[in-house]
């Protein structure tokens, strides 16, 4: 079982889309830059199980994303990411998301579209601090 | 031996073809779960012929067409036997009556097990599958599921239903290391199909046959074992027919 969590990550990412792992850099998205589907998101997780032993389901993404805040306060009526959900996302999740240019324009549902390699890595990271030990 | 060191779960095992399929999967080296929905004795027996075969086994209780069930059947397999490589989603039953005369209930149970189980089990297991990206699953259908056959409509449909699901599923799990088949029995005399080959001796099932004899329980389990095996490691998403040829034929194959 590795801990190094960016190479592991690189490495599902790179197994599960057919890419070689220079293509797969830290910035990239999952899903906008490099095409992952569903179906891939899934093989890549599960790839990270097996490397990492860190397991995050699927059907677990969306909520480690919102990092427990309600769905009434993380988001707007209108369907867009509160501030208050772009400040964690900013601090947490995406670093690379400027909550002050994104306010109010952030479809919850596109959240994912800037999931980065290297957010996937970071999150691994802090599952496996939250893991018991095996 | 194929299956050494291998694990495989066979639901509906205490009786005939399942039966065959727990024993022949033993016979090449396999661990195997033995299945079993109310036919205790019967599945014991299965236990212990394999067990005097030099074989490991164990029987696990439990209705596949209910899910939760079907969950604490594969936990209880992992749990005993130390792991899961092969599924076998055998348990099936049969209600023939002609559309007409049948009771909307006969559909549903039928489908409730036969598709049901398959459905249930293949989810319960498969993310099991996936961690270790390694794992073959062997639905058994029938070559009903592709032609038709007076009073086998809730039957056929259920076996259909298997059918399309084994293609979609062998789509959505090749990419995590499993594989998924289904094989298509023809006639073979077991106690669930003795309304069709007993009567008159089978003879007139047997002469719509080109091969001109029923199939034996061992002809399908051996199939089964070589698609549980390494040795069909390309092989995904395929139904294999063992009938005899019965479901090549058009009509009779020949002039009357």
């Amino acid at each position: 079982m590795t801990t190094d969590y960016r190479s592991a990550v690189q490495e599902a990412v790179a197994g599960a889309l057919g890419l070689g792992e220079d293509e797969v850099t830290p910035d990239a998205t999952l899903m906008d830059d490099l095409g992952a589907e569903s179906i891939d998101l899934l093989d890549i997780l599960f790839r990270i199980e097996r490397s990492t032993g860190v397991k995050i389901a699927a059907s677990d993404l969306g909520d480690e994303m919102q990092g427990g805040i309600p769905e009434d306060e993380f988001g707007t009526p209108e369907g867009n990411v509160s501030r208050k959900g772009l400040d964690y996302l900013h601090e947490v999740v995406m670093p690379q998301l400027d909550p002050d240019e994104w306010d109010g324009k952030l479809q919850a549902e596109e959240v994912i579209n800037h999931f980065t390699v290297q957010n996937l890595a970071d999150m691994v990271g802090r599952r496996a601090g939250q893991q018991q030990p095996a | 031996m194929t299956l050494e060191g291998r694990i495989a779960l066979v639901t509906g095992a205490s009786r005939g073809i399942g039966r065959g399929i727990a024993e022949a999967l033993a016979a090449e080296g396999a661990a195997v779960a033995v299945n079993y929905r109310s036919g205790e004795a019967q599945a014991r027996e299965v236990v212990d012929a394999i067990v005097s075969n030099g074989g490991r086994a164990v029987a696990v209780q439990g209705d596949v067409s209910e899910y939760a069930q079907a969950q604490r059947v594969i936990e209880q397999t992992i749990a005993e036997l130390g792991g899961l490589h092969v599924l076998v989603n055998n348990a099936g039953i049969a209600r023939d009556a002609l559309i007409y005369n049948m009771e909307p209930q006969d559909w549903l149970d039928v489908m409730r097990v036969n598709f049901g189980g398959v459905f249930n089990c293949t989810k319960a297991a498969m993310g099991h599958f996936m961690g270790q990206r390694e794992g073959s699953i062997v639905n058994i259908s029938s070559v009903m599921g592709q032609r038709g056959w007076m009073g086998e409509s809730n039957y056929s449909a259920s076996k259909g239903a298997v059918n399309a699901f084994t293609r979609c599923a062998a789509m959505e799990l090749v990419r995590f290391g499993v594989r998924v088949n289904a094989v298509l029995p023809g006639f073979v005399p077991t106690e669930m199909v003795e309304g069709l080959t007993g009567k008159d001796g089978g003879k007139g099932v047997l002469k719509q046959i080109p091969m001109r004899s029923f199939g034996e329980v061992e002809d399908v389990a051996q199939l089964v074992v070589f698609l549980s095996g390494p040795q069909a490691k390309y092989v995904t998403g395929a139904l294999l027919p063992v009938d005899g040829g019965a479901s090549a034929v058009l009509g009779t194959g020949a002039p009357l």
